[in-house]
């Protein structure tokens, strides 16, 4: 078990290493100057020299003139290779450390006086707890909803619940949250606030007053977030679960003369919920990547939105940082899923 | 070549309802997306009418243009000097084109003095000089002069209608394929059933029944392609200003079904709620306070609707069914036509992904051992990529002159998306490997390009295609958000996911459901299909 744990993280790191490569190659292949979204070319304008050199000074910055393998190295760390880098390097020893290995994503090119990852930390504070409550939604509903239509398998409930299911599951995340916000906004019923994470005048409101006003903010965005992976699960769930009563050991235990409740929650679940679990390891990646479109739709500062203004702004160190946080994540909750699953299921472990 | 097994199952496939629904609700958007052309257009379909405005420009600068090609041939026939015979050919095609813009208005009897300098024409661009070209032309011009009612004492010839179809010489050879692929494949299926009656179902379809069908669409896209000229530039066209301006006079028109395009913008209509709905009736057009995105120039209010020629009244219910955009373009019109684009980039990645999904897997799954440890490990770093970010980068950064963004929408898509297929037919290849007919296959020596291909992947099939259908659904839901986030095909190309993006205002309420809907539909029928599939070729309710 514990070899099996060890491999695998030891199989993480250069799988990490290799996607960042390639997103890296990715990034800067691309069409679209940084420097120039920045400071514009002002052509045929009188400053257009000064923003030129303002360019200049930008582009050495962020080492944007170097070749490719320096700005990766560069970006990998832990030295930093800049005029102001390590003094190996040829750089005046002020700012020796910078890079994925010495934890610096350096500063958005945007607003230089911001670092990344001061900033990812703020969006995480945003993005998390709802991706985490979002989750917990999903999980706490699909499951026993899965369960039971499993259990009355057939029946007016189960039909209306597949089906109901089955369309949600294939709608669009934008077309969902767009539709909440014209049912429960100001122009339909507005019971809910839609925009934001809080109020213009939250400030001034007492701390109960303030947690109900971002509660009611968070009400459409969960939603949004987790009526598909609910949808998704609960069918899963309800799969595992027919297949399971369907076997020997659940017609053992009725003909032992349990009641129905533990052969169904205690025996039948515990064996349905395995193959559920590897559908956790796509949570975590999602909890901290955030969704862009729920974002984009409910104007929250989140991850998602920071990924996104990134790639717009053609912010390489921004698009880095959230690109491998989030490949970090995956590889994480894929080898978290993939332990819990060998816990769980003892033929796993000793197969 | 069918057997029994999977002829039970292709019945049991098609027999059930929401299949039938599921297909149904498929062809309806297929069909509306591959005809859009001929459905909703501003171009006329049949067009006879006199092209006034036309005529008197070509007739403007019928004499200035034959001086250009005097000027230049005049050293035609003094020797020793350069001769120009590339300006001398550019000046001739240039009057070419204004006398035979002239000719084809005027009737038979009129066309002498015309007839005269194309003659002189021709000489210049033999290099013969052009002697009395110029004294031609005016001679021509006098002749030519069209009637003008204001002032009918000067007199002046009657010009002729000209019968045109506009929106067909619009139509792309790729266009043209798919509109002649559909209905052939129906024909082929009726023939098949007057043919073979009620035994139709069990006849086998031959590889070339596919081959022919396809062959015969090609070359009818090929012959259109030979016939037609050049694509349109623009993806709007003037005619409807035309006539309202009197630079054409209709004699008789026909217009597809609705008579707007995808591109026509209205600026008198912004942000219309649809036309059936009690809000646009009840107060007639809302007045346009927004400026325009693009100039900022505010029109005035209350601007009455600018009603465009061959277009429903300006009250009638079914003028806009969906509402209109920003610029006054009708919902419905780029529904239909944004269909193309969803649609296709749907299809086109699930096929992708389906095919190297599958080589992946079969690889995996035959080779077992060193290949299959390499295979796996690639794919499981495949699957560690955030996807939605590298599509993201992958088709913000992608040039679009270099390549076609639908095409580069589709390849990312199916580049991020082959895994969950390798998974599959990798344990299809590994189940199927251990089985007799393929030892059998192997001690025969067959290759192993044809057992894989001939032998395996036939009994692989099933979970791939499942895969596939699903795979349609979910291509469909990505490019829709794709397009949402700004990063789909460029205006003025509509695509579902970028008109749900037009307005975010809780006040355009359709602008927001109605592309939404389209999508939600697409998604269903595939996903019924794909479970229809699924249980059809599910190998534990076979008999």
């Amino acid at each position: 078990m514990l070899k099996y744990c060890l491999r695998r993280l030891a199989w993480m790191v250069p799988t990490l290493f290799g996607i960042t490569l390639v997103v890296f190659v990715a990034v800067h292949a691309a069409p679209g100057d940084p420097s120039l979204i920045r400071f514009g070319s002002g052509e045929g304008t009188p400053s257009s020299e000064a923003l030129a050199a303002e360019r200049a000074r930008f582009r050495a910055e962020h080492l944007l003139d170097r070749p490719l393998v320096v700005q990766y190295l560069h970006f990998l760390g832990p030295f930093d290779l800049g005029a102001s880098g390590h003094r190996w390097f040829g750089g005046d020893g002020s700012d020796p450390w910078h890079g994925v290995l010495a934890l610096d994503f350096g500063t958005e090119f945007q607003r230089s006086d911001v670092s990344v990852l001061s900033e990812i930390g703020r969006r995480l504070r945003v993005t998390v707890p709802l991706s985490l409550v979002a989750v917990l939604v999903s999980y706490l509903v699909a499951l026993p909803l899965g369960v039971l239509s499993a259990v009355r398998r057939g029946s007016a409930l189960d039909r209306a619940t597949s089906f109901g299911l089955f369309a949600l599951y294939s709608v669009p995340t934008f077309w969902a949250g767009l539709v909440l916000i014209l049912l429960f906004g100001a122009s339909g019923l507005g019971w809910l606030p839609v925009i934001g994470l809080h109020d213009k005048d939250a400030a001034a409101m007492s701390p109960a007053a303030y947690a109900m006003d971002t509660a009611a903010h968070c009400i459409l965005p969960v939603a949004t977030l987790a009526y598909g992976g609910l949808a998704y699960l609960s069918r899963q769930m309800r799969g595992g679960m027919i297949e399971v009563i369907g076997q020997d050991y659940v017609r053992t235990a009725r003909a032992k003369g349990l009641p129905e409740r533990t052969v169904i929650w205690k025996h039948a679940l515990r064996n349905a919920l395995i193959p559920v679990t590897t559908l956790f390891a796509s949570v975590l990646p999602a909890l901290i990547g955030g969704s862009v479109i729920v974002e984009t739709v409910f104007a929250l500062p989140g991850m998602g939105l920071y990924a996104y203004e990134g790639l717009l702004a053609r912010d390489h160190n921004v698009i880095m940082a959230t690109t491998t946080l989030s490949a970090a994540m995956t590889l994480v909750g894929i080898l978290v899923s993939d332990i819990v699953y060998a816990l769980l299921d003892p033929r796993i472990r000793h197969g | 070549m069918v057997e029994p097994a999977r002829r039970s199952a292709w019945s049991r496939f098609f027999g059930r309802a929401r299949t039938r629904v599921a297909l149904a609700a498929l062809a309806l958007l297929y069909a509306g997306a591959i005809y859009a052309p001929l459905i909703a257009n501003d171009r006329p379909l049949r067009l006879d009418a006199v092209h006034v405005k036309e005529y008197r420009a070509a007739w403007r600068s019928l004499v200035p243009a034959t001086q250009e090609l005097a000027r230049w041939s005049q050293f035609s026939l003094v020797p020793d000097v350069p001769k120009f015979p590339e300006e001398i050919e550019r000046e001739a095609r240039a009057v070419s084109q204004r006398i035979a813009t002239l000719a084809s208005a005027l009737s038979e009897s009129d066309r002498a003095a015309l007839g005269a300098l194309e003659r002189a024409v021709d000489h210049a661009r033999a290099g013969e000089g052009g002697g009395d070209l110029v004294e031609l032309a005016r001679r021509a011009q006098e002749e030519c002069r069209p009637f003008d009612p204001a002032d009918p004492a000067v007199g002046g010839k009657v010009l002729q209608s000209r019968v045109s179809y506009p929106l067909l010489e619009s139509l792309r050879a790729v266009d043209v394929f798919f509109m002649v692929l559909g209905p052939l494949c129906i024909a082929a299926v009726l023939w098949s059933r007057v043919r073979y009656g009620s035994r139709s179902s069990g006849q086998p379809v031959r590889w070339w029944n596919f081959v022919a069908v396809l062959a015969i669409a090609a070359a009818g896209a090929f012959l259109w392609e030979l016939r037609a000229g050049p694509a349109p530039a623009f993806a709007s066209s003037s005619y409807k200003a035309d006539v309202q301006s009197g630079a054409l006079v209709v004699n008789s028109v026909v217009f597809p079904p609705i008579a707007m395009g995808f591109a026509e913008t209205n600026l008198s209509e912004s942000y219309r709620p649809p036309t059936w709905t009690s809000a646009a009736r009840a107060h007639g057009p809302r007045p346009v306070l927004e400026p325009e995105p693009r100039s900022a120039l505010a029109p005035p209010s209350n601007t009455p609707i600018d009603v465009h020629f061959a277009e429903p009244a300006a009250d009638s219910a079914w003028r806009h069914p969906l509402g209109t955009d920003s610029v006054g373009r009708d919902l419905l019109v780029r529904l239909i036509w944004g269909g193309r684009v969803s649609l296709v980039v749907g299809l086109v990645s699930a096929l992708l992904l389906t095919v190297i999904g599958t080589l992946v897997g079969a690889i995996a799954g035959y080779c077992g051992g060193l290949t299959d440890l390499f295979v796996s490990r690639v794919i499981e770093v495949v699957l560690c990529f955030p996807a939605f970010f590298l599509i993201l980068i992958a088709v913000a950064f992608t040039d679009p002159s270099v390549v076609p963004p639908l095409f580069a929408i589709a390849a990312v898509i199916a580049l991020v998306g082959w895994t969950g297929v390798a998974r599959l037919a990798r344990a299809e290849f590994l189940r199927l490997r251990a089985q007799e007919f393929v030892l059998a296959a192997k001690a025969l020596g067959f290759s192993h390009a044809r057992i894989l291909f001939v032998h395996m992947l036939p009994n692989a099939l099933g979970p791939v295609l499942v895969a596939g259908a699903f795979a349609v659904a979910s291509g469909v839901l990505v490019e829709s958000a794709l397009s949402f986030l700004g990063f789909g095909i460029a205006h003025p190309v509509p695509s579902w996911g970028a008109l749900a993006s037009e307005s975010h205002s809780a006040d355009h309420w359709w602008l927001q459901l109605f592309p939404g809907f389209f999508i939600f539909v697409t998604v269903v029928a595939y996903n019924l299909a794909g479970e229809s599939l699924r249980d059809a070729l599910d190998p534990r309710l076979e008999d």
